[in-house]
């Protein structure tokens, strides 16, 4: 037992750089999150101020009949 | 040697633990990168299209039964892209709560990202489908005009 632990302290700093390695190829090969730019969905917007557009133009052919 | 295998362990541990975060941010980043472009795009030609329906359209009628094959065509793709930006947007909001929980000192909880990360392929899927379909031009008939 004592042998082993004696073996385990030894061998401790190589454990840890190798643990430190693999972290930092992780973080390296890691790719962050990008920003979502902001989407410019307007077709509701469009859609109800062309069919606006069309009942005042029905209204206003109405109105002259 | 055998502490080498234990650090590589380890290591493989550490890292499979990092890509349950990295699967999601990469398919997100991927999906966004190209919709979000396509679908602004086809938000802006709806739009002239509709005006086109307005200013070039003979008479009423006309521009009635114009506006509706315009809604009619563009409507599918435009739905489309609208629920994948929304799924795009949460599946955002959850990986940046969960980067924040791991900065904390907690461990990042994998569960509703990785639902997320299906539902997402598949609005992706369909948007694509029907930009596709959007975009392809009509088969027309031998000596239709």
């Amino acid at each position: 037992m004592p042998a082993l632990l004696t073996s385990f302290f030894t061998a401790l700093p190589t454990l840890t750089a190798g643990l430190s390695a693999a972290w930092a190829e992780y973080n390296a090969h890691r790719r962050g999150l990008a920003d979502i730019p902001p989407a410019a969905s307007t077709w509701r917007a469009d859609r109800d101020a062309a069919r606006a557009e069309l009942a005042r133009r029905e209204a206003a052919v109405q109105v002259t009949n | 040697m055998r502490l080498h295998i234990i650090a590589a362990v380890l290591a493989l541990a550490l890292t499979g633990c990092g890509s349950g975060l990295q699967v999601p941010i990469d398919v997100v980043n991927a999906i966004s990168a190209g919709a979000i472009s396509a679908g602004s795009k086809i938000n802006e030609d709806f739009s002239a299209a509709e005006k086109a329906c307005l200013s070039v359209a003979p008479d009423l009628p006309t521009q009635r039964k114009c506006l509706d094959a315009t809604e009619a065509k563009y409507m599918p793709t435009l739905t489309a892209f609208d629920d994948l930006y929304a799924a795009l947007t949460l599946a955002v909001a959850i990986i940046r709560t969960e980067e924040a929980r791991g900065k904390a000192g907690g461990a990042p909880s994998l569960a509703q990202v990785t639902m997320l990360v299906p539902e997402l392929l598949m609005l992706a899927g369909r948007f694509n489908e029907r930009l596709a379909a959007l975009r392809s031009p009509v088969a027309t008939p031998k000596g239709t005009p």
